[in-house]
C-alpha cells in the first residue's frame, strides 16, 4: 500500500443508517496522488467532484448540463476530510499509533486493519475504521466506518490502478480534468 | 467518505450564524388577480394534482445544495414515505449524519436523531418545514385567483402560526410550479418546483428539482431516485 504513489479506483459507497432498511448508495471514482492530492468523484446517482490539490479543496456539482463550482463555506473541514481519506489510501492512519489503536487480522485473501480512535471525543462519534487490504498489500479493497450510533459507511474499491501518471489538471481546483481523461491515463500507464 | 471528526461543529456554527443573520432574503409575493369563478374545473384539477403528486408509498434519494450567508455545502437525503409511518427523512453530509426526522401521519414532527452537525431547532424549524411544504399535500386548498400570466393560484387558510401558503399551478391546474409562504402580508419563503420527469415504475411525472429561497438560506434540491413501493 505504501508503495502506491498514485491510485485510481472505482468505489461504491453505502451509508447504512440505523433507522432505515436500505442504504444510501453512491458510486464513482477516487484518484489519489502522494502526498495529499485527492479527487473523490461521484458519478451516480448524481455527479459531484470533491478535489484537493494538497493545499486546498474545491467542490463541483453537475447542474443544468455543466459543472458548477460551489462557494464552499467549510473548506477547512472538507480539507480535513480529504486529508483523512488520503491517510487511509497511503497508510498513514495505520501508522498513527497516537491517534488510533490498530489491530490486524489476516486470512488467505486479505488483511484487515481495525483502527479504534484514541481521542475520546472522536470515539463518541466513530467506533472504528476497518481498512481491508489485498493480501499483497497492494490495494485497498474496502473501508468500513463504524459509528457509535449503529450507522456505518461501507466503501468498496474495485478496478484499482496504481502508479500511473494522472493528467495535469486532475487535481485542479479551478477546472479539473474530465473523468474520461483520467480513465484514459490510468489505462495507458507505462 | 465520512472521516472528518475534528471539525464537526463548523457546520452547526455556519447554520446557526445563518439562522440569526440580520440580512434576510427579500422575497416578492406573487400578484394574484381575484378569482372570477369561471374556471372551477382547473381549480379542481389543481387540487387533485397537488394531492396526488407523489405516490402514497415510496423511497427517494436526494441531493441538496444549501446556501447560507453566501457559503454552500451539500447533503444527501434519504426519504421514505408511507401512510402509517409518515415522511421519514435523513440527511447525510461529508461529515456524517446531519439529522434524521419524521413528519408523522398525524402531522407532528418527530426528531429521531440529533447530531453535533445540526442544531435540533434548525431541523425542527427549517428541515421539517421544507419536507412538509415540498413533499406533503396541503389541507383545504381553495382558489385564490390567477396570476397576470394566466397561471392558477390556490391558497390555504392561515395555520396556527398565521402562515398562509399560496400554490401556483399551470393555467389548467395540471402542474404545480411555485409555492409562497407568507405571514402578516410578508412573504418569507418561495419554492419553485420544476424539471418534471417520470421515474422508473412511476405512471406520472413528479418535479425532480426544487429551488427554495427562504428567510436566510437557499436550498437547491434534486430527487436523484424515486421508487414507489407497495404495501408491506
Amino acid at each position: 500500500m505504501g508503495k502506491a504513489r498514485t491510485v485510481f479506483t472505482r468505489f461504491v459507497q453505502e451509508r447504512h443508517l440505523s433507522l432505515f432498511d436500505e442504504p444510501l448508495r453512491s458510486e464513482g471514482f477516487l484518484c489519489f496522488q502522494e502526498p495529499g492530492r485527492l479527487r473523490w468523484e461521484t458519478t451516480a446517482p448524481y455527479k459531484s467532484i470533491l478535489v484537493s490539490d494538497g493545499t486546498g479543496v474545491a467542490q463541483f456539482e453537475w447542474s443544468e448540463e455543466k459543472w458548477k463550482k460551489l462557494d464552499l463555506g467549510l473548506g477547512g473541514a472538507l480539507q480535513n476530510v480529504v486529508s483523512q481519506i488520503a491517510g487511509v489510501m497511503d497508510g498513514r492512519f495505520a501508522r498513527d499509533q497516537r491517534g488510533y489503536k490498530a489491530t490486524v487480522t489476516r486470512d488467505a485473501d486479505e488483511l484487515v486493519i481495525t483502527l479504534v480512535p484514541q481521542n475520546e471525543s472522536m470515539r463518541k462519534m466513530m467506533a472504528a475504521i476497518e481498512v481491508h487490504l489485498a493480501a499483497d498489500l497492494q490495494a485497498t479493497r474496502r473501508v468500513v466506518l463504524r459509528e457509535t450510533d449503529g450507522d456505518h459507511t461501507d466503501i468498496t474499491f474495485t478496478e484499482q490502478v496504481v502508479n500511473f501518471v494522472p493528467p495535469p489538471k486532475t487535481f485542479d481546483r479551478a477546472a479539473p480534468a474530465a473523468l474520461a481523461e483520467i480513465q484514459a491515463a490510468a489505462h495507458t500507464k507505462p | 467518505m465520512r472521516l472528518a471528526l475534528l471539525l464537526p461543529c463548523l457546520l452547526a456554527a455556519l447554520l446557526t450564524a445563518a439562522g440569526g443573520c440580520a440580512t434576510r432574503n427579500q422575497l416578492t409575493a406573487c400578484a394574484v388577480l381575484p378569482d372570477d369563478g369561471r374556471h372551477p374545473a382547473a381549480v379542481q384539477h389543481a387540487q387533485q394534482t397537488i394531492a396526488r403528486l407523489f405516490p402514497e408509498r415510496y423511497r427517494a434519494t436526494q441531493r441538496a445544495i444549501i446556501t447560507a450567508i453566501g457559503k454552500q455545502f451539500t447533503c444527501d437525503g434519504l426519504l421514505t414515505v408511507s401512510p402509517t409511518d409518515g415522511h421519514h427523512l435523513a440527511l447525510v453530509s461529508s461529515f456524517g449524519a446531519v439529522t434524521d426526522l419524521r413528519v408523522r401521519a398525524d402531522g407532528a414532527t418527530e426528531l429521531l436523531k440529533v447530531t453535533p452537525l445540526f442544531r435540533a431547532d434548525w431541523s425542527r424549524e427549517f428541515v421539517a418545514r421544507d419536507l412538509r411544504r415540498l413533499f406533503l399535500p396541503p389541507d383545504q386548498l381553495q382558489s385564490a385567483g390567477r396570476l397576470a400570466d394566466g397561471r392558477l393560484a390556490l391558497r390555504t387558510a392561515p395555520d396556527a402560526g398565521g402562515v398562509v401558503a399560496e400554490y401556483v399551478f399551470a393555467a389548467d391546474g395540471s402542474r404545480w410550479e411555485e409555492l409562497y409562504l407568507a405571514t402578516g402580508g410578508t412573504t418569507f419563503y418561495r419554492a419553485e418546483a420544476r424539471h418534471y420527469l417520470k421515474f422508473p415504475a412511476m405512471t406520472t411525472e413528479v418535479p425532480d428539482e426544487f429551488e427554495v429561497s427562504a428567510e436566510s438560506y437557499r436550498l437547491e434540491l434534486r430527487i436523484t431516485a424515486l421508487q414507489p413501493e407497495g404495501p408491506p
